[in-house]
This record gives structure tokens, sequence and C-alpha cells, in this order.
């Protein structure tokens, strides 16, 4: 799932014909999909006339239809307010517990990195300290970044699953550039 | 058949196949907004024409090579310390300048430059009309066949690279369709006119789309229904056709236009 996707608005798209690009998926994969990602009823909306939050959820949809066994989450609150950030949050929570695919995400959002990871990687040009969220939490290396620095990248993780792909394909993480995928299957 | 029939049905034949084929390729030049992408190329057609005129070979051939040339440079040119609107401006222009100079260099051939410049469906051959279908339908088939990609390449490059697409080989489809279609619609209305039967036919249906599908059909319609109606008023008040298709066109566009504001 990408940071953001812009849709020009000269190109008219529904939410429905955008999800079966380039490839239609199968009968009612799409209805699936959208409720899946709590967008039910966009279906027949302009991907133009999106707000925000609507945007994220159908480009959750779109990393759906994949059936995933691996979520990558780029940044994927940027734009939202608080409210819609912490909605957009308990959906990605409750699609791990519910479909059982890992997610890999990029935030920046302390709060959420400590609150709902069960993994964090601390990402500052390099790898600044690694671990369970209470660990990082209390490793000197964490305190000392955000003594001064200010942009700092975090990876979180969902489940052991991810954890163990990790630490056998370290290069799943991208150094200091986010990734641009917008999923993948594990 | 008399002659009166045999000609107005050839010049209506002839409009219908390149609004049909322009129209869906407008959708695209509209949506990647490359407006000028289409002049430029357009533009470069009449060297084509002097360099054909000065080497005595088959215009069509020659004005097809010129633009898809035209069109390979610009694209390569773009983003390149040059912005796109400049780059197109200096080589739309200097292409229109260049083919026209280049005209006149020719020693011993008169040629009717109105005839290129705006077009002169009337006088479309039996040949012409082969020329005109038959690129035309190579245009359709490309499209149709590359529309998915073509779609998701327009939509998002990162979208088609996550999806194995090449955006760059799309828009070598896209450069070719369009240079196929200059080269068959200098007939019909003219270098000067052919990125009007791409846009504004595009333009029109726009505010009637909901999906791409729709828009590019709904343009091949009203682009159709331009051709035949500029034809009949041109017929009538003994005005120039190619123009008048074009104008024709645009008063399709500003009825849309109206209509999509009344309902918004």
């Amino acid at each position: 799932m990408p940071q953001k996707l812009h849709i020009d608005s000269t190109l008219p798209l529904t939410v429905a014909r955008f999800l079966a690009l380039p490839k239609r998926p199968v009968r009612g994969a799409i209805a699936q999909a959208l409720a899946e990602a709590g967008a039910g009823d966009l279906a027949a909306r302009q991907m133009a006339d999106l707000s925000g939050g609507q945007f994220q959820r159908v480009l959750l949809a779109r990393a759906l239809l994949n059936r995933p066994e691996l979520l990558i989450l780029d940044e994927a609150t940027q734009g939202l307010d608080q409210p819609g950030s912490a909605a957009f949050y308990e959906l990605i929570a409750g699609l791990r517990d519910r479909l059982g695919c890992a997610v890999l995400m990029v935030s920046h959002e302390l709060h959420v990195v400590m609150a709902a990871s069960d993994r964090v990687i601390c990402l500052n040009g390099h790898i600044c300290c690694e671990g369970a969220p209470e660990q990082v939490a209390s490793a000197p290396e964490y305190r000392a970044l955000f003594g001064r620095a200010r942009k700092a990248h975090w990876h979180s993780t969902g489940t052991s699953i991810i954890t163990a792909m990790m630490r056998h394909a370290p290069m799943m993480m991208p150094k200091h550039r986010p990734m641009r995928r917008l999923s993948e299957p594990a | 058949m008399s002659l009166l029939d045999s000609f107005l049905i050839h010049a209506a034949l002839a409009g219908l196949g390149m609004a049909i084929a322009a129209a869906p390729l407008g959708c695209f030049v509209v949506w990647r907004r490359m407006a000028y992408f289409g002049d430029a190329t357009a533009h470069a057609a009449i060297l084509g024409v002097a360099l054909a005129l000065a080497f005595q070979l088959p215009i069509f051939p020659a004005v097809l090579a010129v633009s898809l040339i035209m069109a390979l440079v610009v694209t390569q040119l773009s983003g390149r310390g040059y912005a796109m609107g400049t780059l197109l401006g200096v080589m739309a222009h200097s292409a229109l300048a260049l083919g026209l100079v280049a005209v006149s260099l020719i020693e011993g051939v008169r040629i009717d430059l109105t005839a290129y410049l705006f077009g002169d469906i009337l006088a479309v051959s039996r040949t012409d009309l082969a020329v005109i279908w038959g690129g035309a339908a190579v245009v359709l088939v490309l499209l149709w066949w590359r529309w998915s990609a073509l779609l998701t390449a327009t939509l998002n490059p990162d979208l088609a690279y996550a999806a194995g697409i090449h955006p760059k080989r799309e828009e070598l489809v896209l450069t070719l369709a369009l240079a196929l279609v200059i080269a068959v619609a200098i007939k019909v209305v003219g270098v000067l006119l052919i990125a009007s039967l791409l846009i504004i036919p595009a333009a029109a249906a726009r505010p009637f789309a909901t999906t791409p599908e729709r828009m590019a059909v709904v343009a091949a319609l009203l682009g159709g229904v331009a051709a035949l109606g500029g034809l009949g008023l041109a017929y009538h008040y003994d005005t120039p056709t190619g123009p008048t298709i074009v104008c024709t066109a645009f008063g399709l566009f500003v009825l849309s236009g109206v209509a999509g504001l009344r309902r918004a």
C-alpha cells in the first residue's frame, strides 16, 4: 500500500473500476475486499471525490484483493487527522486478526508503533535498535535518538511470522527511503 | 451514383473513420495532460509532407515517419532541463516553420499548402479511404489490446510497476498510435486542426463519463456526430469543411459543458 497516490480528475474512474485494474478479479472479490477494508459503500463513487480516509480504505481494499500474507503499509495514515488515523489502525489490527496476514508498517507515529506492534525496528540511516516495543523504548539508542533526531523511520511488525522473515531476509528493509510496493504475498 | 453522392459519401466515411479512431486516443491525450503533444506531432507532419515531395515519396509513410520521430524526440527530451510545455512550444512551431520553408524550397512543385494545413476532406479518394479506415482499425486494435495496461500506466506509474507493466513501453504504444492518427487525419482536417479532433470530443465526453471506457465510447460518438454534422453544415453553408467539423465539435463541447454544470 503506497503512501499516497495521485489520481487526476480528468480521468473518470469509479472505485470498482479502479480495483479491477489492470486485471479484473473474480466476481464478488471487489465487493468483499471493499467490505473488509470498511469501504463497502464506496464502490460506485468516483476516485477523485473520495476523502483522504476513504481513499486509504480503497487502497487497502486494493491490497487485500491479492489475498496477501504480508501487508506492507508505507506511512499509510499520512494526511489523515487523528481520529481518522486511529480508526485506520484499528481496522488494520482487526484485519490482521481476521485474515491472519502479517503487517509490516512504516510509521512516524510513535504511540501507535509502541502500542500496536509486536516487534519494532528503529531506523535512522541504519538499524538503530530493535526488539519488542518495551525493549526498544528502554534502549539507550532510542532515548538518545529522540533527544535530537527529528526523523526516524519506524518499522513495526504484526506477527511472529514476519519476525522470522525479517531475521532471514534483511533486504526486506529499506535503508532510508520508504519502499513503494502495494502489497506483496510473502 | 452521381458524382455528388460519391464525394459526399467518401467525405462522410473519412470523417467517421477519423473521429472513431481519434476519440479514444484523445481520451488518453486528455488524461495524460499531453494536449500539446498532439499539436507538436501534428505540426511535424507538414515537414513530412515537404520531405515526401522533395524525395518523391508517397505522402502517408513520410508523414507517419516524421510524426513518429517527432513524438519520440519529444518523449526522450522531456524532463531533461526543459519543461514539457516549453519543449513542445519550441518543437511544434519549429517543425511547422521548417516544413513550410522546406516546401517553398522545393523547385518545380506548386502544392496547395492549405490542403495540408486545413485538410481537404472533399477530395478523399478510394485509396485515401482505405488508408484512413486501415489506420483507424490499427489504432483501435492497438488500444483495445493494450487497454488495461495503458490505463494502469496512465493512472499511476507506480501502480503499473507493481502490476508488472512498464509505463515507458505503454507510452510508446500511445506515441505510435498518435503518429498513426495524425498521418491518417492530415487529409481530413489538416495539420493545424488535428489536435482538436483528438481533444475536443474527449473533453466534451468528460461530464457524461463515470468510467474510462464510457468516456472513450461517448467521445467516439461525439466525434462521429461532429464529423457528420460538420460535413453537413459545410455543404449547406459552403464553408471550409475541416474548420466546420472542428466548430461543430466545439459546439458539442459547449453544450456538454453547460449540461455538466447544470447537473453538478
